[in-house]
């Protein structure tokens, strides 16, 4: 039936923007597809920006309090109860400085998890490129590091201990890397719950043992010498460590250990991208 | 340029084809069996034990071994029953779900209206949500922008653009959903049933813009509608739809006569009410019914027209005696609000039924001037002193306007499902 229709030639067959084939079993990445739907991956992130806080007593305030809180209970049961050593900084600092780090990575990887069971109406109704649903999340995450690195940078100037520029040179860099890594392990789960809604129940708790596995209550030189190394293995470990480091000034970064996560983060990164797109067929069908 | 190169689609005239849609054996299936959705430990086990392949019994054919060609600039209708593969087809289209078999060529930039509230986010304001629906459908901000106050003078919401889009009404949500995408410049653009929401006025300046897109830019638009007065005044072609399939690819007036008279009509079918869970026993109860239309001669067809009459077979069985007893039926509209009702003791009808005894209840309701859409039926079954059974919307059907209904203009809001006849008289 097709030949006919442009076998006059009067019609030059032209090529069709999008060709939709039932025997691939994975959805191309499509970096131009995603270059002209960068416009929605901005609007979702400044949606989850701006509903975050909507309809509530104290609004943005809680971008401040919520890590102020967590800090204050860390410095009460980590600091003044079991005295664990912070590397020469106060320890609420010190805590506080680990949280940033690990609160952006957590909370990148907590909504990748639901972003596309949260939006099952748009999954099995609308067309656009699924990834950019749990991508989307990285904005908030970053916004919500940037607050906190500023506050920080406050009390440190106050107190006189402003880290160098090269050291603050580094945050992006190790806040990049982060971001990979979650965003990648991230990827994994959206898909995974899509057909495990189990996903959502276990990964909270991973997420909690986690922390207790990085050096966010503690610093890495508080881990036995004999088990560093394998420490150090946490992909997560030496990232934060070192936006640590970096944040607060002091300390040693362990180059060697941020390369090996580096590698980690970038295979992960790639792999989270991978496996979403092997799904990608069925989450209208099974969601 | 002969017909037969044409193929099965039926276009005439001289402009060259050019294709916005190309469509080869295109087929969705989905697995019945076996639910879709698992757990992991339910995964694991199938790992260790079989490959899931489910056989060819337990696969449902949504739609099977659609071919079509559309051409640029045409307006396409899709008739069918419910559940006859329309909105599957729409959605194999936009990319939403993949083809399970076949092949789909997309020539142009799609846009599909989404349905109410898909693309909105209730928090958000108006303002935010044109924004977001419009991103959802791929445009760029800048062009939303560009056209913010075209959109939102289309849509009519001025006044309450800053306020969260959960104290709209549905109306006033659809006409802005409407409005975005009818500023997209898309090539082919989807509409999939938008127009049974909104009032008349707003429907037809849809209906304008969606002619007016037509001519002046030459945009494709696909148009789902149990509205067959609007298929035929709009579209140029349609595809008639039955179980999945094309059965019919012609001029939309045609299909729309085609469909009305049941040529897409399955047998009637009744329904069996005895697996329907009850909040008790009771002496008797309705154990069957069966809902078909009635034309003028009498005879049972199988769509319902507005304005024409329904015929209810209502099957009742009784375990103990039950003596003077009224049947009632009401028809409810999608959200359940009642449209309309009968009950047999307003013609004074009561009957008696025996122990282990069972009655058939014929009720013939006429003129039923409803506007089209999905009703559902509320039985109940009673005495003066009791309810004995009541059977809330397990029966479901659809209503179609037809394009030569004896009225022309149908009200909306407020959107009151029944319409009497009326006069009028302006002093």
């Amino acid at each position: 039936m097709t030949v006919p229709l442009h076998a006059n030639g009067a019609v030059p067959a032209t090529t069709p923007l999008r060709q939709i084939r039932s025997t691939t079993r994975r959805t191309p990445l499509d970096l131009a597809e995603l270059w002209r739907y960068r416009d929605l991956w901005l609007t979702l992130a400044l949606r989850d920006v701006k509903l975050r806080y909507r309809q509530t007593a104290l609004g943005v305030a809680w971008v401040v309090l919520l890590p102020l809180l967590a800090s204050g209970i860390f410095t009460l049961v980590f600091g003044l109860i079991a005295k664990l050593p912070s590397d020469g900084s106060p320890y609420f600092l010190f805590v506080f400085a680990g949280f940033l780090g690990w609160n952006a990575f957590q909370n990148t990887l907590q909504r990748c998890g639901i972003a596309l069971i949260g939006n099952t109406a748009l999954v099995t109704k609308v067309y656009f490129p699924r990834i950019i649903l749990p991508a989307a999340s990285v904005l908030a995450s970053l916004l919500d590091f940037a607050v906190g690195v500023v506050m920080l940078l406050l009390v440190l100037l106050v107190r006189g201990e402003l880290p160098s520029v090269a050291s603050l040179a580094l945050v992006p860099l190790f806040m990049l890397l982060v971001q990979l890594l979650g965003l990648g392990l991230g990827f994994v789960s959206a898909a995974l719950t899509v057909r495990f809604r189990d996903v959502q129940y276990v990964l909270p708790y991973l997420i909690q043992l986690l922390l207790y596995a990085s050096p966010v209550a503690y610093g890495v030189s508080a881990v036995p010498q004999a088990v560093r190394r394998l420490y150090l293995l946490n992909p997560i470990a030496p990232l934060l460590d070192g936006l640590r480091t970096a944040l607060l000034g002091r300390g040693d970064v362990h180059w060697l250990a941020i390369g090996t996560s580096a590698l980690v983060s970038v295979t992960m990164f790639a792999v989270g991208v991978l496996f979403f797109l092997y799904q990608d067929r069925q989450y209208a069908d099974v969601i | 340029m002969t017909a037969g190169a044409l193929g099965t689609t039926g276009r005439s005239g001289a402009a060259p084809f050019a294709p916005a849609l190309s469509l080869r054996g295109v087929g969705k299936s989905y697995n019945v069996a076996g639910r879709q959705s698992t757990t992991l430990a339910e995964q694991v086990a199938e790992w260790v034990g079989r490959a899931r392949t489910p056989s060819e019994a337990n696969r449902f054919w949504a739609l099977r071994d659609v071919t079509c060609e559309i051409g640029k600039g045409e307006i396409v209708g899709l008739v069918g029953r419910n559940g006859a593969g329309k909105s599957t087809l729409l959605k194999v289209i936009t990319g939403v779900t993949t083809p399970s078999t076949g092949d789909i060529d997309v020539y142009g930039r799609i846009g599909s209206l989404l349905e109410v509230g898909t693309g909105f986010h209730p928090e958000l304001t108006g303002r935010e949500n044109v924004f977001l629906n419009g991103a959802f459908i791929g445009m760029r901000r800048a062009e939303i922008r560009q056209r913010f106050d075209e959109i939102v003078e289309f849509s009519g919401v001025e006044a309450f653009l800053d306020m969260p889009i959960k104290r709209y009404s549905s109306g006033m949500a659809v006409r802005l959903a409407f409005a975005v995408a009818a500023h997209l410049d898309a090539d082919i653009l989807l509409v999939d049933e938008v127009l049974a929401v909104g009032d008349q006025a707003f429907q037809d300046k849809c209906l304008g813009k969606m002619r007016e897109v037509r001519q002046r830019e030459g945009r494709t638009v696909l148009f789902v509608s149990h509205n067959l007065a609007a298929v035929a005044s709009l579209c140029t072609r349609a595809l008639l739809l039955q179980s999945g399939r094309v059965i019919a690819d012609a001029d939309a007036s045609e299909i729309c006569r085609m469909y009305a008279a049941g040529v897409a009509s399955t047998t009637s079918n009744e329904v069996d009410l005895t697996s329907v869970p009850r909040a008790k026993r009771s002496a008797a109860r309705f154990s069957a019914v069966r809902v078909s239309g009635i034309d003028a001669g009498g005879a049972a067809i199988d769509t319902i027209h507005s304005g024409g009459s329904v015929e209810v077979v209502l099957t009742l069985s009784a375990e103990q005696r039950v003596s003077r007893a009224v049947v009632g039926v009401d028809v409810m509209d999608e959200r359940g609000r009642p449209a309309a009702g009968v009950s047999t003791d307003a013609s004074d009808v009561w009957f008696d039924v025996d122990a282990e005894g069972a009655r058939r209840v014929t009720l013939r309701l006429h003129d039923l001037r409803l506007r089209a859409g999905t009703y559902t039926l509320g039985l109940t079954l009673r005495t003066m002193a009791e309810v004995l059974d009541e059977v809330d919307a397990v029966v479901r059907f659809e209503v179609e306007v037809l394009p030569d209904a004896p009225y022309e203009r149908w009200p909306g809001w407020p959107q009151a499902a029944y319409l009497p006849r009326f006069d009028v008289r302006v002093e």
